[in-house]
């Protein structure tokens, strides 16, 4: 059997996963034998632009020229992989979802803003069909190590759908949420990092999705008898996950509910 | 007699010495909230603290565990436990451990020892030896070992430390791997008198006044049963997230998932096992896909019922062990003693 084709393309985001994939120093030449990366634009040149076996794809679309590539760039992989929160979720930038974007674009390009036409974040699989989400921000480097062993074996991981509250607890760290009074999202956040941010001390920011099943009502509804207001809260689950269907039900409620003000989703319009 | 007196002031000596012998390990304040973890002084352990956060579960179930590495072409298997240092000669000794923590691992010894023989879990404990430290009152505001009788375990430790008289501590052996302790370090030790021992028997009368009981057990499990559908279950699962927290800190929650781990070369791998908990959506699926607590409700239900129904019945031995300890951990401030009494008093 040839080597499996593999390519690592980025649309908007920082380009963190790309990076974390070469972070993979200690394992980057086994995988190579196992692998052939044909287009990882980051990494080399002499790209080559399909087919492809494997196509990961990191970052969100937020204008049509990139919808068109995803799009045809999905026509030429045979399995796609969104990685990262941008891709999954949408990201940071999903965060523009929630305001009006005319204010945004004014506030970046002034008189300008006409000339950088956009259209709302969208994840990857809002443009095209995903067949394998890998998540964290940036991507774990490790599950994408696993989603290609897998592959080669003929499977496909699967999510562990656990809280972040398994891997803390089973760590042993301080619960920064009870001892401190910390808003924490590790109840209903995916689990996977090894409650990477609660081992240091830090809060959970949700940047794996939330996890099966996930019971935000109870959740914002602790942190609020904690001291949180409803728009702390919620601003922490839109950090990265504006876009998880699951989450921007709640949010649009949440918010409307308790923060009229607010004039979040003004431009809701597709 | 086997007993002896040993002086507080001791007491680190004690600690002190048997780090030369054995591996020990005890409370200390790792991480900023009590943990068991080996130590090499007895400066770091924390002696008058409240239970750790993690009972002694996690020294014989681990929260994470190899079991066996394979090879996918030649289908040969290597357990983990041939090349680990498990088998090394030195004991390990675990240093003041509470009875409600001696009960639950009692627990875990019937399901691990008796009702089916786990490898991992026995090669662990036996290497073991728990010297307890007994409790007059109740630690603090969140225990309730009274009602679930577990103040008082007859086994599952090798010494009992019970402090009868200012500073003073009578120290009891209940195995011969107690007593071969006792014999190692005679000067620590002093021979107790008469007197010393009445103190200890009225000591033990006064222990039995502090405690009372918080619910009741006796006839909970048909009680519970009867309840299957109550209201409270509702109410209590829209307070709940699903966090799972309860469970890991349980002295007796003991369920775990077992996951393949395939190395680069594609063909050897490493399965292990870790804790897991019935909060989780998808800890009832089988193959197929069926779920049998599809329901947050469902599961919310079925770690009560599993602990005040089920053990007790199967096993014969209390499922809680009132350590108060998904109490404190609760993010949602769910207390189980209220759960209990709501679901059993409505009509």
């Amino acid at each position: 059997m040839s080597k499996p084709k593999i390519g690592i393309v980025g649309f908007t985001g920082c380009a963190g996963c790309q990076l974390s994939i070469l972070d993979l120093e200690d394992e980057l030449l086994d995988l190579l034998s196992l692998v052939d990366i044909i287009d990882f634009r980051m990494a080399m040149s002499g790209n080559k632009k399909g087919p492809y076996d494997i196509l990961f794809v990191e970052g969100s679309i937020v204008n049509t020229k990139q919808e068109e590539e995803l799009k045809e760039l999905r026509t030429k992989a045979k399995v796609l992989v969104a990685i990262g929160s941008c891709a999954c979720f949408g990201g940071v930038q999903a965060i523009r979802n929630y305001r009006n974007d005319r204010v945004i674009r004014e506030a970046q390009y002034g008189k300008d803003a006409d000339k950088f036409p956009v259209i709302k974040v969208k994840p990857i699989n809002k443009v095209v069909d995903v067949d394998h989400y890998i998540l964290e921000c940036p991507v774990n480097k490790y599950e994408f190590l696993d989603f290609v062993k897998y592959f080669l074996i003929g499977g496909k991981p699967k999510l562990p759908n656990l809280p972040v509250c398994h891997q803390c607890k089973a760590k042993e760290n301080r619960c920064i949420f009870l001892e401190d009074n910390i808003i924490c999202m590790g109840p209903i956040i995916q689990a996977g990092c090894d409650a990477l941010c609660p081992s240091y001390g830090l809060p959970c920011d949700g940047c794996r999705g939330s996890t099966l099943e996930a019971a935000y009502q109870q959740q914002v509804d602790l942190m609020v008898k904690k001291g949180a207001s409803v728009s702390d809260v919620t601003r922490f689950l839109l950090k990265y996950n504006g876009e998880d269907p699951q989450v921007k039900e709640f949010l649009f409620k949440a918010w409307m509910e308790h923060d009229k003000n607010l004039k979040y989703g003004e431009d809701d319009k597709e | 007699m086997v007993s002896k007196l040993i002086s507080r002031k001791k007491i680190p000596e004690l600690v002190d010495a048997m780090i030369g012998d054995f591996i020990v390990v005890a409370t200390t304040n790792k991480n900023n909230v009590p943990t068991l973890t080996e130590i090499s002084s007895s400066d770091e352990v924390l002696f008058d603290t409240e239970l750790p956060m993690i009972s002694i579960k996690k020294l014989f179930h681990p929260a994470k565990q190899d079991l066996f590495k394979f090879n996918r072409t030649t289908g040969v298997i290597k357990s983990c436990l041939e090349e680990s240092d498990i088998g090394v000669e030195k004991k390990i000794v675990v240093f003041g451990v509470r009875p409600c923590d001696i009960t639950g691992n009692n627990v875990l010894d019937e399901i691990f020892k008796e009702y089916f023989r786990d490898e991992f879990y026995n090669t662990l404990r036996e290497r073991a030896l728990i010297i307890g430290i007994n409790c007059l009152q109740p630690c603090y505001e969140n225990c309730f070992c009274e009602s679930m009788n577990s103040n008082d375990p007859k086994s599952g430790y090798d010494l009992m430390l019970t402090e009868i008289a200012k500073d003073n501590f009578i120290i009891v052996p209940n195995t011969d791997g107690g007593k071969r302790i006792l014999r190692l370090y005679p000067d620590l030790f002093q021979e107790p008198t008469d007197e010393d021992f009445e103190k200890y028997v009225r000591t033990l009368e006064l222990k039995k006044n502090s405690f009372k009981k918080d619910i009741l057990v006796e006839g909970l499990p048909s009680e519970l049963e009867d309840k299957f559908e109550s209201r409270a279950w509702k109410k209590y699962t829209k307070e709940c997230l699903f966090c799972g927290s309860c469970t890991f800190v349980c002295p007796t929650c003991y369920c775990f998932n077992v996951k393949d781990k395939i190395s680069i070369d594609l063909k050897t791998g490493i399965r292990q096992r870790e804790w897991d908990s019935c909060y989780y959506p998808e800890f009832a699926s089988v193959a197929g896909g069926h779920d049998f607590r599809h329901e947050k409700e469902r599961r919310f239900r079925y770690r009560y019922l599993h602990k005040f129904i089920d053990i007790p019945r199967r096993y014969n031995v209390e499922g809680c062990v009132g350590c108060g300890r998904c109490i404190t951990y609760c993010p949602a401030d769910i207390d189980v003693r209220d759960v209990v009494e709501d679901v059993r008093g409505e009509m």
